[in-house]
This record gives structure tokens, C-alpha cells and sequence, in this order.
């Protein structure tokens, strides 16, 4: 069956926030999680869901908040993703892993991914807590201990490259199989507590020349990978951006029965219920669903039908604006990201193709 | 903290023209064909159990398997009629490898 194949291809994944509740209140925060958030998401909910998106196509879910580990009906949820056969993956800051925990994460998840903000001093700064670094070390040699893989994901921002030499270090020591280094993104917390710290287009230069050096240097024992989009291969693929040309997608939407993951992965399940393309807080002009507002399947057939093509649109407009400016000076953009200010910046869509700003 | 030196500063000083040959040197042997989410390993491996309870699917859901395998994505999968004494459902252990572009 046709399917676009977009940024991940066969790895179709439902990243699931089932709170917003936190043991940190870090200041590159994508959402606004702390230890006062109250909403959280009903378990049984959240696997009816599951059962239809499994249907639909969709074989990985990553769990975040919040932190996770604070989600007491984490380990049923867990164990509902294996029943079904999918991936499951955790991001946490591993602050409250105990032996109970690491022994609950060895039996029902693929991969943890723990977040790593620099060395000490860094990590303990943008965590705002003098003892988050060692907490989140006694957390990884708990995972490790429990035979559990694990890697770490490093927050890229315009001041700390020259920090992932040694995070890469601790990475290995630490036993990690996987470095993820992901540009920071100004939105939740982040908006006002870091603003102007987003690494710009020659820091993620820098940093993909720094990456490949370093993945050189330590091939065969850490997999480093960078998220960022290069803007070459998008040029070369903009199916990978959902910026095929108007109209060449629709027609998959129209199908009768074309399951949702072919059209759009990832998506993801926010802690007040909204099912939402690519990344949290995506603008909701462009909602796929709602988890408290009735049967999905009817919900998923009228986001096909209205607003897959508006959707593709969008990343059309972005794909142009990424690709098609001849003054770009450096080929890597952090095309989430841009997709999600663009989604969030007034841009509507009516009719087939038809870009116009909202006044 | 945008008042703070970049970061790359701290690892010496390239011209544009040196970091695009930097770049046209590291493509040589890192190149970026997928892009990630926080928290999403680029998965290489699939693992899936498909059950098929409606056997005249079978063939064209064995086909479809079929058709995604390619030299980036390794497909194998083995197969399980189950039912007695009349098949009335097949059971898939499917496997895909795929490249990640590393």
C-alpha cells in the first residue's frame, strides 16, 4: 500500500505525554512540566487509544511528561504497548530510577533515553538543582546494573558545543549505546528562560562537523546521532518533510482505509488529550484528534479529509522557505522546529495548495 | 545566556570557507538521511508479531512485506497458519533491518 514515508520511515511512533508533572523545573523545557502541574491523562484512555493507533499503523510509542517515572500507571501502560507488539521507548531525567524501577524498565521498554545537559555545572544549571547530575548518574548505573539499554540525549544550544566531547566520554563510561544530540527549541519554558539560546545555522554547522568527528572517533562504541535535517537530502526527498507537491499526497487521504500512520508520523498525545502531528504544542489548527472528544477512528477520517491536506501545505511552504533560499548560508536545519513556529506563526491554509495568513 | 560566548568558539576559529570544507569532509563519512525527535533513537530494528484473522488477507499482507524489502531495508518474516483442523487465522514474526543513514 502507498504511504509517505516522511521523517522516520518505517519507524512509526506516538510519542505520548502522559503529564506534565516534574520533579524539575528545567529551563529548556519544551512544555511548562514542574512539580505543580496537575494534568495527567486516564490510563484506560490512553490504551483504547493505543489499540486503534496500533491499527492504524503507527509501531513505536516514547513516553515523556513530565517525567514519565512520576506517572504511577506507567508500568500497565508499558505493558499495554508490549501486548501490542510496539516499541517502547522512555525519556527521563533518571533522577527517580530505584532498583523497582529499573527492573520495571528492563521488562517493558526497548530503550531509555536520559537527558544530559553538558558536564556538571551545565546539567545542574539548566536542571535548576544542585544534585541533578548525580542523581542522574546513580540513575544510569541503576539502568545498567538492571541490564536495561539506555542511551543519553544532549541538548545542543548555542553555548555548550564544546561540551560534547566529554558528554560523549560519560556516555561510553556510563555503559550508553546511544548519544542523541538534539537542538534546543525556544517554545514552553524555554520560550522566556532561554531565549537567544537556540543553536543558530552555523552553530548546528559546527555541531554536525563536530558530530562526525566525534562519531569517528568513537565508532563501534557510541552511536551519535544529530537531529537535525540536511537541507540537501530534504531538496533531494521532500516526501521526508511531508513537502511533496500539492496534490500528490491527497489522493492517499481520500483512500478508503489508508491507515493514518501512512499519511503522518510521528504524532503525538499530549497530556490534556490532544492528538497532534509532529511535535508538542503543535498549533491546533492542525489537531489530528482529541482523546476526551469521542471514537478516534471518526476523528482520524475527518483530520484526512480536512486537514491532512492544509497540513501538507504547511510543510510545502516550509520546504520552500528552507530550500529554496539561495542566501542559506549552511545546509542543516532543525526542520521539527521550523515546521512547528511556521504551524504556530499564522499561517492558515484554504483550499488546495492555497497558502494565506490569518489577519 | 545568549551573552555567553558560543560554544563552538571554544573549539577554535573556522573561516566560512574552512567550515564548508570541514562540512564537505565530515559528509564524507556521517550523512543525515532521517531526522529525530527528543527522546527518539533512530530505530534500525523492527520487530513485529502480526496476526491475520482474516486469511484471505494473507497473501497480499505477505506481498506487501514483500515489496518493502530493498537494499536499505532488510525484510524476513516467518509464518504460522494456526487452526484446526481449518486455518482460520496466520500468525507473522517479522523482522526489518534497515540502514540508518549513519
Amino acid at each position: 500500500m502507498p504511504q509517505i514515508s516522511g521523517p522516520t520511515r518505517a519507524y512509526r511512533v506516538v510519542q505520548i505525554h502522559p503529564l506534565l508533572k516534574c520533579n524539575l523545573r528545567c529551563l529548556h523545557c519544551y512544555s511548562e512540566s514542574s512539580p505543580t502541574q496537575l494534568p495527567s491523562l486516564r490510563v484506560d484512555r490512553l490504551c483504547d487509544a493505543l489499540d486503534v493507533l496500533q491499527r492504524e499503523g503507527f509501531n513505536g510509542v516514547g513516553l515523556s511528561g513530565g517525567e514519565p517515572l512520576l506517572y504511577a500507571d506507567l508500568p500497565r501502560l508499558l505493558a499495554h504497548v508490549r501486548g501490542l507488539g510496539m516499541l517502547a521507548t522512555v525519556t527521563t531525567n533518571a533522577m527517580l530510577i530505584d532498583d523497582a524501577k529499573a527492573a520495571m524498565l528492563h521488562e517493558l521498554t526497548d530503550l531509555v533515553a536520559i537527558s544530559v545537559d553538558g558536564g556538571r555545572e551545565s546539567h545542574n544549571r539548566l536542571r535548576g538543582h544542585p544534585r541533578a547530575f548525580e542523581m542522574m548518574r546513580d540513575g544510569a548505573a541503576r539502568l545498567r546494573r538492571a541490564g536495561v539499554p539506555f542511551g543519553f540525549i544532549f541538548t545542543l544550544t548555542l553555548e555548550n558545543l564544546h561540551e560534547l566531547q566529554s558528554v560523549a566520554e560519560f556516555a561510553i563510561a556510563e555503559g550508553a549505546t546511544l548519544l542523541q544530540v538534539h537542538p534546543l527549541e525556544e517554545v514552553g519554558r524555554a520560550t522566556a528562560a532561554l531565549r537567544g539560546a537556540a543553536p543558530d545555522a552555523l552553530e548546528l554547522a559546527r555541531a554536525f562537523v563536530e558530530v562526525a568527528r566525534l562519531q569517528e572517533e568513537y565508532s563501534g562504541r557510541l552511536v551519535i546521532q544529530y537531529d537535525v535535517a540536511d537541507v540537501d537530502v530534504l531538496a533531494a526527498h521532500p516526501e521526508r518533510g511531508y513537502a511533496m507537491a500539492p496534490g500528490e499526497a491527497c489522493s492517499l487521504a481520500a483512500a478508503d482505509g489508508t491507515p493514518l500512520a501512512d499519511l503522518i508520523a510521528p504524532i503525538v498525545i499530549e497530556a490534556d488529550g490532544a492528538v497532534v502531528p509532529l511535535q508538542y504544542n503543535f498549533a491546533r489548527a492542525f489537531q489530528i484528534a482529541d482523546l476526551n472528544a469521542g471514537p478516534l477512528d471518526a476523528q482520524f477520517d475527518a483530520w484526512k479529509s480536512a486537514r491532512f491536506e492544509p497540513f501538507l501545505a504547511l510543510c510545502r511552504a516550509t520546504y520552500q522557505r528552507l530550500v529554496g533560499d539561495g542566501a542559506r548560508q549552511y545546509p542543516f536545519v532543525n526542520w521539527y522546529g521550523e515546521v512547528l513556529a511556521a504551524a504556530g506563526s499564522g499561517f492558515g491554509v484554504r483550499g488546495s495548495g492555497v497558502l494565506v495568513l490569518r489577519s | 545566556m545568549s551573552e555567553q560566548p558560543r560554544g563552538s568558539s571554544k573549539l577554535g576559529e573556522l573561516s566560512h570557507e574552512e567550515l564548508h570544507l570541514a562540512i564537505d569532509a565530515a559528509r564524507a563519512s556521517y550523512k543525515i538521511e532521517r531526522w529525530w525527535k527528543y527522546g527518539q533513537p533512530a530505530i534500525d530494528r523492527i520487530s513485529a508479531v502480526l496476526d491475520i484473522t482474516d486469511v484471505r488477507q494473507a497473501p497480499s499482507v505477505l506481498g506487501g512485506l514483500t515489496n518493502l524489502h530493498s537494499a536499505q531495508r532488510q525484510v524476513s518474516f516467518d509464518v504460522f497458519p494456526y487452526g484446526i483442523p481449518v486455518i482460520d487465522g496466520v500468525r507473522v514474526q517479522l523482522r526489518i533491518d534497515q540502514v540508518t543513514g549513519k
